[in-house]
């Protein structure tokens, strides 16, 4: 999914009402990703032509934003393509999830000598997170979405608030009332069953790119990536660290604990230390999940260990991108502050303060 | 019925006139009706439009860099759009006769009264 935030950056007024609206109404709908990543695209471009050619916003997208943004998406309903596409995908995600579950299940079970084909595996919680999902949908459909297209004022953070808040009470209901529910299925069918969607699904797919774009790469992702979007994303990610950085020093300041010129020499010897922590971040979680592989390894047969080294390696790998390489991102960026500053020959507070107000 | 009701009635015919004329997309599409005639094209409801023609395979889209920098959706027609279109002009054209010829005659029969 694309970073909607970043780009709405580079919009301001009644055109960033727009985007904005948008967004909300895509937050609580049930489009898939690619649609709705198209749809913001085709509608960032609109937006920021007429701001670019200072057409008003009324005349690209009408005085009643909420009536604009309800038509921008009406042909979603009418692509039953659209609706399989979006159907396949969430059944993707579910088939992993599901595989995860039951592998991890399995692989953790108290007796270690049940065979992968006796095992069993209560999927009560597993309905009951699809029954779950059903309700959240509903919701989100019939009462969130109605009730974000009226609202007055728009804050995007609030309603993710509202969706997210609706999501952890159908969880916190469904743990309360489907406690005691218990429902022992067999893992081997289910594991083979929701393995071969997936592979079925990764065919289709690489045929269906195949056939319609002449390659198996995600063009939609490649284009979406590009050096313009990196940039706003770069851009972003830097506005951010810099209002962040000017705050950090404005209350030191206030408490005198910082002068301006020690400012810089104090964030970069800072920063040496981020790099440490994530380099022993990394190396620590490696060590972590070969400690549990070969543990694994003295266990079980050379099949089972691989298998849990391989659902093993992708969690970390998840984890470590999600963590730690983020982390890693985020401090190149502030190294690539403190360069552009030293070079600047401002002091870092000055510095800030002109790229922040010049953004 | 107001002009806009009657100017949504044909605007489908309208987008592929100006699809026709050479690749284009929606913010410049949106320009050209407007600056015909076409009102409360603000409201969104081009864009339904363009997909719709986009599925019935009467144009296809082409995704490119715009000069700004997004990823920008161009438009040309197809060949099913170039017959769809003469279709269109057609029929347009044989109603546009019929409506003008029962409007002239309307308005003759009202003044020899």
């Amino acid at each position: 999914m694309m970073n909607y935030e970043t780009m709405k950056t580079q919009l301001t007024g009644d055109y960033r009402a727009v985007f904005d609206r948008a967004q909300t109404y895509l937050m609580t709908s049930q489009f898939s990703a690619q649609y709705g990543d198209d749809k913001m695209m085709e509608l960032y471009d609109l937006l920021l032509t007429a701001q670019t050619e200072q057409k008003p916003a009324e005349q690209v997208a009408g005085k009643d934003h909420a009536a604009f943004v309800q038509n921008f998406f009406s042909d979603y309903q009418t692509g039953w393509q659209e609706r399989l596409h979006g159907l396949t995908e969430a059944l993707k995600r579910l088939s992993a999830v599901v595989l995860v579950i039951l592998l991890a299940e399995f692989f953790t079970r108290e007796h270690s000598e049940t065979d992968f084909f006796a095992h069993r595996t209560d999927v009560s919680m597993l309905l009951a997170g699809l029954l779950g999902g059903l309700v959240f949908i509903a919701v989100n459909q019939f009462v969130l979405r109605p009730a974000s297209l009226k609202a007055k004022k728009i804050r995007n953070t609030g309603w993710s608030f509202i969706v997210i808040g609706v999501f952890v009470a159908l969880i916190v209901l469904e743990l309360i009332f489907l406690r005691d529910m218990k429902l022992d299925v067999p893992t081997a069918p289910l594991v083979f069953a929701f393995g071969a969607y997936l592979l079925g699904y990764y065919i289709v797919r690489s045929v269906w790119r195949l056939k319609k774009t002449g390659t198996v790469r995600d063009i939609h992702k490649e284009q979406t990536n590009d050096s313009y979007y990196k940039e706003l994303r770069d851009r972003d990610i830097d506005r951010v660290l810099m209002t962040g950085m000017l705050k950090h020093y404005q209350r030191l300041a206030r408490k005198g604990k910082i002068t301006e010129d020690a400012f810089l020499a104090k964030m970069e010897r800072e920063e040496k230390l981020t790099v440490y922590i994530n380099r022993f971040a990394s190396v620590l979680m490696a060590a972590v999940v070969l400690y549990w592989i070969v543990r694994v390894a003295l266990e079980s047969t050379v099949a089972a260990t691989l298998i849990f080294a391989v659902i093993c390696g992708v969690l970390e790998w998840l984890i470590w991108k999600l963590f730690v390489g983020s982390s890693i991102k985020v401090s190149e960026s502030r190294r690539h502050i403190y360069t552009e500053c030293r070079k600047s020959g401002m002091t870092l507070p000055v510095y800030l303060e002109s790229q922040i107000g010049g953004s | 019925m107001d002009q806009a009701q009657l100017m949504k009635g044909v605007l489908e015919g309208c987008v592929l006139a100006v699809i026709a004329r050479g690749e284009t997309y929606g913010y410049e599409i949106l320009g050209v009706l407007e600056s015909a005639g076409f009102a409360d094209l603000g409201e969104g409801t081009l864009y339904p439009v363009l997909t719709r023609l986009d599925k019935a395979k009467l144009i296809v889209c082409r995704k490119a860099k715009s000069p700004l920098g997004p990823v920008r959706k161009y438009y040309s027609i197809t060949e099913e759009g170039t017959a769809q279109l003469a279709d269109f002009r057609a029929r347009y054209n044989a109603m546009t006769q019929s409506v003008n010829r029962i409007i002239t005659e309307g308005e003759n029969g009202h003044d020899e009264l």
